[in-house]
């Protein structure tokens, strides 16, 4: 280590410009004079770590403020119809507050709206695996799916978000969360799975008619009307004239085949549109229709089979002119017979047996004009059919 | 043991030891808050100057009047801190000793908040490495280190303070050894280390650990896609040389214009970029959230490729006006653009599987930060740090690769090389540096002819004859303006053009060396000389502090030993 030049107090050399011989001679003043400035260095760096922290806080307060204005300029573009103005809008919310997830959530809904569906899967999937135990992401993702077509990985989204944490006071929620599930494997066909769901949600829900009614509709469409009437029932009990409840009464009664109590939903039915009006006729044509009605008398039981015979007559002869030639011969002597035995019906003292037969003539008649010409069929062939079901009469 | 002796100096060197660590660890830390303090600053400028939605109006008149008062004051008061500051900072290293006015942090912290804020297309990482250097260097002389202390704790700074700014502590410590020292080997990685370490906690501390962009986990879809990647590197290196040439080209126009120009500036470049900002206003600023779509695959094809192409320009006239600001950021947003576009097209036309957009908007940004800035460790581990996907590393390197061998074909000269040799200075490179052995500073001598400018050419003939040197330098010491030979001062005399000013028969391409150039550089560059080879200080191309004829060279070949220390 070389000298460069003199020291001017000591005349010792000096190195890299300082003089050791006078640093050393002074140690402790040199000691001292660097470490106070280390410790007021050190002192000058926690005021900057404090003095930062707290704009950073202010920044952040400020930035969160920033994002609230444009998730509400976003909303309001949203209801306004301009969604790539609400994108822009939801982007920046996002961006500038990082931390809340509604924003990305939204966002990710909106992307979803408006066709962007492979941005809006990679958002939620990236929400997702932030927040696993988040359902919003999962319920988002499983609607995309379930619109995009892939109706098995919208099921498992589905159930993923009903197996993610809620609060309690979310019951209602998750209870539409399920019942969006159910509509999702009944338009699948997937009648099991639907109905593991409806037992599911079935067994701790609210006498509220509407959740009551929800639950019935769908157990309806299931198949299983008896559950069906159950819910409907409570929900009756609670409003007596809740339109729906009433309709999907009387639809479960119906498929049950109890056709007065359908008629009695029906009657309390206040406005009934066309599809109630055609039910309620359906039911008065088989409750007023039907011979083997208990507690009738001989001559009602007659009338009503002379009714059943010679509509199904009239329906064989109506088909008869459309079908091949000796398909209309066969037609019109079934035709002709079922008016032979109307007019034998008609002649006093007709056994009950006799009457059982009849009517199960015209049931197959009517089941073999059904098949042979659809359309059109009257009420009454409608009521002909559903009366010999009812009855376990036989096919064709 | 006498005072002064070996056991004090030893002593000395152990306690600036542990200075210097106790104070990497200081540095570190309070280059970190300078950044993320001036982060947090150009967001308050930004929402302060333009709100969340701005009118026309104001989107064209905040940037032309920030510019006007940010001209102004790199005029007057912060004349040191126009542009980048990795350039500045490089030369305070290399030339310098590290040394760095305090006010020079000061100013660029101050300016760049205006400019950026105000709506510039710069980027905040260039500018906060020259603050933390700042920092770093006004500390250490506060401390009274020694001067080599001081010089090493410059990059020690820049570290800190990149760290912070990117939330990259891997990536700060590359760029300070790859780019500030330019050797990777150098003995001050462990203090960078300590320094970015240190910064990127405190920064996390304050700002939470979330990566700069929220990226899903791209991959490499399918083996063929490497050819697509690889085409995506061309492409990058073709725009990486479009920005650097565009931006050397305007900056040299800037600087020919009138000296009295010089303060309105970087007002003419604001107003040009809020005439951009009323119809392009995703160029405004650093452009973070724009990348994030890209990144994300939120921007379609046509969009990428405007934004791309407007970037440049936007961020070319921003620096090259004056503007205090980087290009970090621009370079990453260029690169996401053009990435993103070039992976939509390869999406579209493939006819093997391919990853989606975004993974290509990834890849492109490493891709034009390698070309641009010719810092390829760095750019692989900074897109690695800032997205944190590791998967796309393989296509990152291929691409880069790339870009970076296209770009240094065709642009020899790195950027921030280029920008200092515009203002006349020379750093040295890592082949010219050498810290023993025989240098240009050894063998030159002082006495060198010299003729004014307007001096008759028989004058400076007459001042040649005397020195016995084959050529004469033209000029002063202090301001070298060309070289004349003698034979073609002998010529012009014999045709009669004693009279005439030296200046006109002035060579002004002058073949010259640096002190700290190896002998084999002045051997090679006396072959291609006038008979005299000038040797010109490196932080003032124009000054001269030697030069080396054929007898300098004679006895330089007759005593050459091991060099002394």
């Amino acid at each position: 280590m070389a000298p460069h030049s003199s020291c001017p107090t000591c005349g010792s050399a000096l190195f890299a410009g300082r003089c050791l011989a006078c640093d050393t001679k002074h140690w402790a003043r040199f000691l001292h004079r660097e470490l106070l400035r280390l410790l007021v260095l050190a002192v000058i760096v926690v005021a900057a770590f404090l003095t930062t922290r707290a704009v950073a806080a202010d920044d952040e307060r400020l930035r969160r403020r920033q994002a609230l204005v444009w998730f509400e300029l976003a909303q309001q573009n949203l209801d306004e119809g301009r969604i790539d103005e609400a994108l822009t809008a939801l982007r920046r919310a996002a961006l500038k507050d990082r931390e809340n997830p509604e924003y990305r959530l939204a966002l990710g809904r909106t992307l979803a709206a408006s066709g962007r569906d492979d941005q809006a899967r990679r958002l939620l999937l990236a929400l997702r695996e932030e927040r696993p135990e988040d359902a919003e992401a999962a319920l988002a993702l499983a609607r995309l799916e379930a619109r995009v077509g892939s109706a098995d990985t919208a099921r498992r989204y589905y159930e993923a978000a009903l197996a993610a944490l809620w609060r309690p006071e979310q019951a209602a929620r998750r209870r539409e969360l399920r019942l969006e599930l159910i509509d999702l494997l009944l338009s699948r066909d997937e009648r099991a799975r639907a109905l593991a769901q409806l037992l599911e949600v079935s067994a701790n829900i609210p006498g509220e008619p509407a959740v009551q009614t929800a639950v019935g509709q769908r157990f309806l469409d299931a198949g299983e009307p008896r559950r069906a009437l159950g819910h409907f029932s409570t929900a009756l009990r609670e409003d007596a004239r809740r339109r729906d409840a009433l309709v999907g009464a009387a639809d479960a009664a119906f498929a049950l085949g109890n056709f007065a109590e359908a008629r009695r939903y029906v009657s309390r039915v206040e406005d009934p549109d066309v599809r109630v009006a055609e039910l309620a006729e359906t039911a008065r044509l088989v409750t007023e229709g039907d011979p083997l009605t208990a507690r009738i008398g001989a001559a009602e039981r007659r009338r009503r089979l002379d009714a059943a015979l010679t509509r199904a007559a009239a329906r064989l002869e109506a088909c008869a002119p459309s079908q091949p030639s000796d398909v209309q011969a066969d037609l019109t002597a079934a035709a002709i017979d079922a008016t032979t035995r109307a007019a034998a019906v008609r002649r006093r003292g007709a056994p009950l047996d006799a009457i059982e037969d009849g009517l199960d003539l015209a049931y197959r008649l009517e089941r073999r004009a059904e098949m042979l010409c659809p359309s059109p069929d009257m009420p009454l062939d409608r009521a002909l059919i559903l009366i010999g079901q009812r009855r376990g009469l036989g096919e064709p | 043991m006498t005072a002064g002796g070996p056991s004090d100096v030893r002593d000395l060197q152990a306690r600036e030891n542990r200075l210097f660590l106790a104070l990497s660890i200081l540095i570190g830390v309070l280059a970190g808050l300078a950044a993320v303090l001036f982060s947090l600053a150009i967001d308050r400028a930004d929402y302060l100057f333009f709100g969340l939605a701005p009118s026309p109006l104001r989107t064209f008149l905040v940037p032309t009047a920030t510019g006007l008062v940010a001209g102004i004051l790199l005029v007057r008061v912060f004349p040191g801190v126009r542009g980048s500051g990795v350039p500045q900072t490089k030369a305070a290293f290399h030339l310098h000793s590290g040394d760095i006015p305090a006010r020079v942090p000061i100013g660029k912290f101050l300016m760049g908040v205006l400019c950026i804020g105000g709506g510039h297309s710069m980027g905040r990482e260039g500018p906060s490495v020259q603050i933390g250097a700042g920092l770093a260097s006004a500390a250490a002389r506060w401390l009274r280190l020694s001067p080599a202390r001081v010089r090493e704790l410059v990059p020690v700074g820049a570290a800190g303070a990149l760290a912070a700014a990117f939330n990259t502590p891997i990536a700060a410590v590359l760029f300070a050894l790859e780019e500030i020292i330019g050797d990777m080997n150098a003995r001050l990685i462990g203090s960078t280390v300590v320094a970015s370490v240190a910064s990127v906690v405190v920064q996390r501390s304050i700002l939470g650990d979330e990566p700069l962009f929220r990226v899903p986990a791209y991959e490499l879809v399918h083996p063929a896609e490497l050819i697509a990647y690889a085409a995506l590197g061309v492409a990058g290196g073709v725009i990486s040389l479009l920005f650097c040439k565009s931006l050397l080209a305007l900056r040299r126009a800037f600087q020919r214009l009138p000296s009295w120009t010089v303060a309105f500036q970087p007002a003419i470049g604001g107003a040009a970029i809020g005439l951009v900002l009323l119809a392009v206003p995703e160029v405004k600023g650093v452009g973070y959230e724009y990348i994030d779509q890209a990144l994300n695959g939120g921007l379609v094809l046509q969009a990428m490729l405007l934004l791309a192409g407007v970037k440049i320009a936007a961020t070319v006239v921003s620096y090259c006006s004056g503007n205090a600001g980087g290009i970090f950021a621009p370079s990453l947003f260029i690169g996401a653009m053009a990435g993103g576009a070039i992976g939509m097209a390869v999406n579209g036309l493939a006819p093997f599987p391919t990853g989606e957009p975004g993974a290509y908007a990834m890849v492109g940004m490493g891709t034009l930060f390698a070309g641009i800035i010719r810092a390829p460790m760095t750019s692989v581990f900074m897109i690695f740090e800032i997205t944190q996907d590791y998967q796309i590393i393989v296509p990152l390197m291929v691409a880069n690769l790339l870009s970076f061998v296209i770009s240094q074909r065709y642009q020899p000269v790195p950027i921030y090389e280029a920008l200092l040799r515009q203002d006349g200075i020379h750093l040295p490179s890592a082949s010219t540096r050498t810290p023993e052995g025989w240098a240009a500073r050894d063998l030159m001598a002082g006495d060198v002819p010299f003729a004014a400018p307007e001096d008759p050419i028989l004058v400076a003939h007459a001042r040649g004859l005397t020195s016995g040197r084959p050529a004469v330098l033209v000029g002063t010491p202090d301001r070298m303006i060309g070289i004349v030979t003698m034979d073609r001062l002998a010529a012009a005399v014999e045709a009669g053009r004693r009279d005439e000013a030296v200046h006109a028969l002035a060579d002004t391409d002058v073949v010259h060396v640096h002190p700290d150039h190896p002998v084999d550089v002045v051997l090679e560059r006396f072959a291609d000389c006038a008979g005299l080879l000038p040797v010109v200080s490196r932080s003032d191309a124009r000054r001269v502090e030697g030069a080396i004829g054929l007898d300098e060279i004679t006895r330089f070949a007759s005593r050459r030993g091991p060099r002394r220390a």
